[in-house]
């Protein structure tokens, strides 16, 4: 498997959750939401580009809408080696966590 | 308020050219929808805010993203802007060399600024240290001394927590003796704090040497002076320093010659507990002043705090000086006190470099970078004119926005980078020819320590590149390409943008110019200028009394070229007795300048009315004074002959008679404006200079002479003759820097002007070249066509001219009048040379080009397509 960042690992669980309603402004505010401060849309455009050269993520065009200024959206979604990708993030979560039960901040 | 939905276009624009074409669609999108959110939640300014932000903050983001992906895009641009540049060398040199003067030029305004402001930064903590100096009230203006009680320094050491250490510092002069070297020197008494205080480093021997009061501390010129090459620590020097007693000393160590740009003058240091024995005076009281205290304080200690508990030695200062009274004690942080020297009485310092000859230089170059940076713009946007077919081809084959607008770019930040790497090169020169200008300078460019000026450059550089590049590439790259092949796209000659730069570089131009010749015509100004005595007939002697006096006269006046010898113990432009005076009502201090037989003769000072001190009748020795006619004009006397003034010193009241009015003169320099003074008779034994009048035409001859005789007559004594007219060269010098550098700007200014109107014209007969043709064929004569060109930047030129008077005018009468008080009348003259100048100087460029087009057949030029 190719090795996630962290800001693609975020980014790739942002898109799992919006379940087929990933597009910039959702993924932004999905991350931000996660992680608790906001993002730049610079900071989410690199890494899914990153994503999509991996084939983890592909995107599709959706038909234009009038609130964006006439543009359209591109919506991505997740490929299978994005999901397995994902999968495997989380065991290795898992296992560097486990016998982790709570971290004393002192 | 739909319209008020829309993001702003700028920064959509910006945005635009950093995405990916492909998706720049939808990005655009997201962030517009986002803003259209923001707009409604927060209102419209508010989201303009975050869009400008976003855009700015993810501009970092998409180039570190576009480096990742591979820089094939950027190596094609470059490529291809190579080839252009190539294709067009003549407009590249052009413009690499006008903008590279320009960028050497400001390079030398930096480092003159930056020399000038880092007066003794070399300091450790140089920001904790400071002088003590007082001021106190004389007729309703403030009058600041550098000097503070001797015992004070002791007292704020012991008495003030937060202040780490003291220093205090005298000056003296007399002679040094080593073998047969014996010269006159200036000595620096201190306080052994002084080299804790202040890191000069020691070359040799050890810092601490004033520890031992026995020992001397010398700098290498001193060393090298005496000494040679022989090591100097260890030998012992002899001290007089009042010519009679004297006194030996082991130098203990030498330190490097201070900077130039140091406020310290050091040659000779002895330790302050000496000058107490050689000046025979208690060390504890306070009625004897050190001529400078500096104090370091701790870390984090505020100075007002510090000079708040100054004032607590104000009373015992003031009960021990009657006439001396102190108003108030403050601080100067080190690095002020170059700047502020020149307001600050008692003379211990190096003076810093005149404000006028920082900031002129400064803005001046800053001016020229910007006029260098217009000329750069309008050649690019006329230049741009000529490759719409380019474009339009470009376009055509599906070429996109952002890739012409790359392509721009690219193209205009090579050239600024060349012109960059060509200013630095030229720097090189113009650095070291601008530093020997100048008498106390000593410049040099270090890039490593001046990231600010790299920064700056860089900055300026980009900018000016992206407006060069941008305005075209933006522009044109939105035209039609049907317009451009149908050839209705007008663009360029009659750009708007192209006319307002255009004058605005004119109006530079000719600024810099009329400045150049006014300053030049100042030059000329000060130098003649009539300080209302003779100042270049005189060769001055210092001497000891009448004896030294007597013999000089004996000797020297059988010479036929020296024609008078005068004796004095003041001396104009370098000594005099300022005394506290009092006419009817009015109080105040003036010099007194103590004058004996002949000097007012021998000066050819001018007595209006009344008549001269006379050396033979006992009563005018210290009774009669001449007054200069401010005096008379400020005490509002009618006659004031035969009235009388009254002097205050410590021991007595007494009266002066005013016996004549003498016609105003310049003592002190021309720096400074003419106020009231006098001439008092002294007694011949108290004589320290000898003024001889000499032929202006057997200089040499008289020096040569008046050197071998005194060295029969006095054979112990060093020679230290010197030339009255010093009382000018310190303003002479400064003006003559000052001309000189503006015309070399003036100089450089017309030649980037000429090299941007010469591209500028080329371009415009290129374009035109076919409507030029149909012209000629049709019977137009060389002086129609020379006029159609000509007749727009004749008319720019002529705007410009009006603006450029006004500024000049304003700019170099606020230059002149802030360094001097008298100063050259500016006419009409300037004006009319410098606009005429560059209306030749756009005439020639036109002509030159035109020339090749009258030359050749109209048919080639039609034939074309």
């Amino acid at each position: 498997m190719k090795l996630l960042s962290r800001s693609e690992e975020i980014i790739l669980i942002a898109i799992w959750k919006l379940k087929g309603n990933a597009y910039g402004v959702t993924i932004r505010e999905m991350v931000s939401q996660l992680t608790g401060h906001d993002w730049l849309f610079g900071a989410i455009y690199v890494p899914l580009d990153k994503l999509t050269r991996k084939e983890y993520v592909r995107k599709f065009n959706s038909e234009p809408t009038s609130s964006r200024g006439g543009r359209s959206k591109c919506m991505y979604e997740l490929t299978i080696d994005g999901k397995k990708a994902l999968k495997e993030m989380q065991a290795i979560q898992s296992n560097l966590w486990e016998g982790i039960s709570d971290i004393a901040l002192d | 308020m739909k319209e008020k939905l829309r993001p702003p276009k700028l920064a959509e624009n910006i945005l635009f050219l950093f995405l990916r074409y492909e998706d720049s669609e939808h990005r655009l999108g997201d962030y517009r929808e986002s803003f259209e959110y923001i707009t409604q939640e927060k209102g419209y300014w508010n989201a303009v805010k975050w869009y400008w932000l976003q855009v700015i903050f993810s501009i970092p983001h998409f180039i570190i993203n576009s480096i990742q992906w591979g820089g094939s895009m950027l190596s094609n641009y470059i490529k291809i802007a190579l080839r252009n540049l190539y294709r067009t060398k003549l407009y590249s040199i052009l413009n690499i060399t006008g903008l590279g003067i320009a960028v050497a030029l400001a390079i030398v305004g930096y480092v003159n600024y930056e020399f000038s402001y880092s007066f003794d930064a070399f300091h450790k903590d140089s920001d904790q240290i400071y002088s003590v100096n007082y001021s106190k009230m004389r007729n309703n203006k403030t009058v600041s001394w550098s000097y503070a009680p001797m015992p004070m320094a002791a007292e704020i050491k012991n008495n003030i927590p937060g202040v780490n250490n003291v220093t205090r510092m005298s000056i003296g002069s007399g002679t040094v003796k080593y073998g047969d070297n014996v010269f006159n020197e200036q000595f620096q008494f201190v306080d052994k704090e002084f080299f804790e205080i202040f890191n000069f480093p020691t070359s040799k021997g050890k810092s601490d040497a004033l520890a031992n009061k026995d020992g001397i501390v010398i700098t290498e010129e001193i060393a090298e002076k005496y000494f040679g090459k022989e090591n100097p620590i260890g030998k012992q020097l002899a001290v007089s320093p009042d010519g009679e007693k004297t006194f030996l000393f082991n130098v203990d160590g030498v330190i490097a010659d201070p900077p130039k740009n140091s406020i310290f003058f050091l040659s000779v240091m002895i330790s302050m507990e000496r000058v107490f024995e050689i000046r025979d005076f208690d060390p504890y009281v306070w009625n004897h002043w050190a001529r400078a205290t500096f104090i370091k304080l701790d870390k984090n200690v505020l100075p007002k705090k510090i000079e708040s508990q100054l004032q607590d030695f104000k009373q015992i200062t003031n009960e021990n000086n009657p006439d001396f009274q102190v108003d108030n004690f403050f601080m100067l942080p080190l690095k002020q006190i170059a700047d502020k020297t020149r307001d600050l009485n008692g003379d211990p310092f190096n003076n810093g470099m005149h404000p006028a000859a920082i900031v002129a230089p400064s803005l001046m170059s800053l001016f020229v970078l910007l006029l260098a940076c217009f000329n750069f713009v309008n050649t690019a946007i006329a230049f741009a004119s000529k490759r719409l077919k380019e474009i339009g081809i470009r376009k055509v084959l599906g070429g996109v926005r952002p890739q012409l607008v790359w392509q721009f770019l690219t193209e205009n930040i090579i050239l600024c980078f060349l012109a960059l790497v060509v200013g630095i090169l030229l720097a090189e020169i113009f650095v070291p020819a601008y530093d020997s200008l100048w008498a106390y300078t000593d410049f040099s460019i270090n890039y490593s320590e001046n990231l600010g000026l790299v920064g700056f450059l860089v900055g300026l550089l980009l900018f000016t590149a992206i407006v060069a590049g941008g305005y075209p590439a933006f522009y044109i790259s939105k035209f039609n390409p049907i317009t451009i092949f149908s050839g209705n796209q007008k663009f360029g000659g009659t750009n708007p943008l192209i006319r307002v730069l255009l004058v605005f570089q004119f109006a530079i131009s000719m600024t810099s110019l009329m400045g150049g010749i006014i300053l030049y015509q100042n030059g000329e100004y000060i130098s003649n200028m009539d300080l209302g005595f003779n100042r270049e007939q005189i060769l001055i002697l210092p001497i000891r009394g009448e004896n030294d006096f007597e013999l000089i006269k004996s000797k020297m006046s059988n010479n036929p070229d020296i024609l008078s010898i005068a004796g004095s113990r003041g001396l104009v432009g370098r000594n005099w007795d300022n005394l506290e005076i009092e006419a009817d009502e009015m109080k105040m201090r003036m010099p007194f300048f103590e004058v004996g037989e002949n000097y007012f003769e021998t000066l050819d000072f001018t007595l209006i009315d009344g008549r001269t001190l006379d050396k033979d009748l006992k009563t005018d020795i210290g009774n009669k004074i001449i007054v200069n006619e401010t005096f008379v004009n400020e005490s509002g006397w009618d006659s004031p002959i035969g009235k009388f003034i009254r002097i205050k010193n410590s021991e007595e009241t007494k009266e002066l008679e005013i016996i004549g009015i003498a016609k105003d003169f310049h003592y002190n320099s021309v720096w400074r404006k003419i106020q009231p003074s006098a001439f008092i008779l002294e007694k011949p034994e108290n004589y320290r200079y000898a003024s001889l009048k000499f032929d202006l035409n057997k200089i040499e001859e008289v020096s040569n002479y008046v050197q071998s005789e005194w060295k029969n007559l006095f054979p112990n004594i060093p020679y230290d003759g010197f030339y009255q007219n010093f009382i000018i060269e310190e303003a002479a010098q400064i003006t003559n820097s000052i001309k000189l550098v503006f015309m070399y700007i003036a100089i450089l200014v017309m030649i980037t002007t000429g090299l941007g109107l010469f591209a500028l014209v080329s371009l415009n007969i290129a374009k035109r070249s076919k409507e030029i043709s149909i012209r000629k064929v049709l019977g137009a004569s060389i002086a129609n066509i020379s006029s159609l060109i000509s007749k727009e930047f004749v008319r720019l030129l002529l705007i410009s001219s009006m603006l450029a008077t006004v500024m000049a005018y304003y700019m170099v009468d606020s230059l002149l009048s802030s360094i001097w008080d008298y100063y050259v009348t500016i006419g009409a003259f300037p004006f009319i040379v410098a606009t005429l100048l560059m209306i030749i100087l756009a005439l020639i460029s036109i002509s030159s080009q035109l020339f090749a087009v009258v030359k050749t057949n109209p048919i080639d030029k039609l034939r074309t397509e």
